[in-house]
């Protein structure tokens, strides 16, 4: 809205359920973090890998900056974003019209960027696929609680409107 | 509501395409390098990321290995040339194709993040699968090229302001100093 008139219609949802959105990806954040997210069989051996085992491994073969950039896409900003759209509604609600709520929707569309969780479910997908012949996958709670964050994050973006914000 | 962004025309497209320059020089060690060494039962290979795609179409997942090529190998080579062609007509001036050229603009601010996907797919593997002798995959140099691909040229994206390709009272006055 700008001068009374509809410019463009920006989110698919009303406040309420996209605000619902935000919360719901927020309370996944830990269990998706924490929970096994696969199980990997090979020769009667079994290993639980967790999200971030990965990032570990990088950091352990010496690609420090690769693993902080990987962890920062596919964990750590979609856990800031919604942070950040959550404080965004709660401080509407109460009615501080601050400068930092301003400030804090301008960094939002940085970190919305590169918040990419859907983009590591895929990738988990098909490394699904291209381990099947080696070893024996089971999906565990941590991979299903992640799936339903990356929806979440999407969802409370693309229903969120920063121009509705002080 | 957000304030527009200081209109300065020549600085970004020199930045834009200085870092779309270095996004293409990466691109060469990016494709060159192995991304990926796996080893599974005494067999040993090394792929690199169009090797790795060949495998995985070789096993029967035709439809994966062209998601991986479009992510991997399509969108940064168009992002490039799209941003070539970009950079080329911005530096024209404004003429009559600035509607489908900030369009292309947009697909190209949407597209970019996809490209991230083989850099998860190494880091989760090699995280993954660890079992010492029998099987094991670990993340080559390569990987660390093609994230700096991806990485320049979202920078390069950035830097380029489509309002450019529009011309505006702003781009013929100079302005002193505005940022």
């Amino acid at each position: 809205m700008r001068c009374d008139s509809v410019l463009a219609k920006k989110g698919w949802f009303g406040r309420d359920a996209t605000f619902a959105f935000a919360v719901t990806g927020l309370l996944l954040v830990l269990p998706s973090f924490l929970l096994p997210f696969i199980t990997v069989r090979k020769l009667g051996s079994i290993q639980v890998s967790f999200l971030f085992t990965g990032v570990r491994t990088l950091w352990a073969d010496g690609m420090h900056g690769l693993a902080v950039w990987v962890l920062l896409c596919g964990g750590l900003a979609p856990m800031l974003l919604l942070m950040t759209l959550v404080g965004l509604f709660v401080s509407d609600w109460r009615g501080w019209k601050s400068v930092h709520a301003q400030r804090l929707a301008q960094a939002v569309r940085v970190v919305a960027y590169w918040s990419i969780p859907e983009v590591q479910v895929l990738a988990v997908l098909i490394a699904l696929a291209k381990m099947g012949h080696v070893v024996q996958v089971v999906l565990g709670p941590g991979f299903w609680c992640y799936a339903a964050l990356a929806m979440m994050t999407m969802l409370a973006w693309r229903g969120f409107d920063l121009d509705c914000l002080p | 509501m957000k304030p527009l962004k200081s209109f300065s025309n020549s600085a970004n497209i020199t930045l834009a395409a200085s870092l779309a320059l270095a996004a293409a020089i990466m691109l060469i060690p990016a494709n060159m390098l192995p991304i990926i060494y796996t080893q599974n039962a005494g067999r040993i290979r090394t792929d690199t990321i169009f090797s790795g795609i060949v495998g995985l179409c070789r096993q029967g997942w035709w439809s994966l290995g062209v998601i991986v090529f479009i992510a991997s190998i399509f969108i940064p080579i168009f992002k490039l040339a799209s941003l070539a062609w970009l950079i080329f007509a911005a530096r024209q001036g404004p003429g009559a194709h600035a509607r489908r050229l900030t369009r292309l603009y947009v697909v190209l601010s949407v597209i970019g993040r996809w490209s991230m996907l083989d850099v998860f797919l190494v880091a989760f593997l090699s995280g993954v699968v660890q079992f010492g002798v029998f099987a094991k995959v670990e993340p080559r140099s390569g990987i660390i090229a093609f994230a700096a691909v991806v990485v320049l040229t979202v920078l390069a994206n950035e830097a380029f302001d489509p309002r450019i390709l529009w011309g505006s009272p702003a781009s013929n006055t100079p302005q002193p100093s505005s940022k």
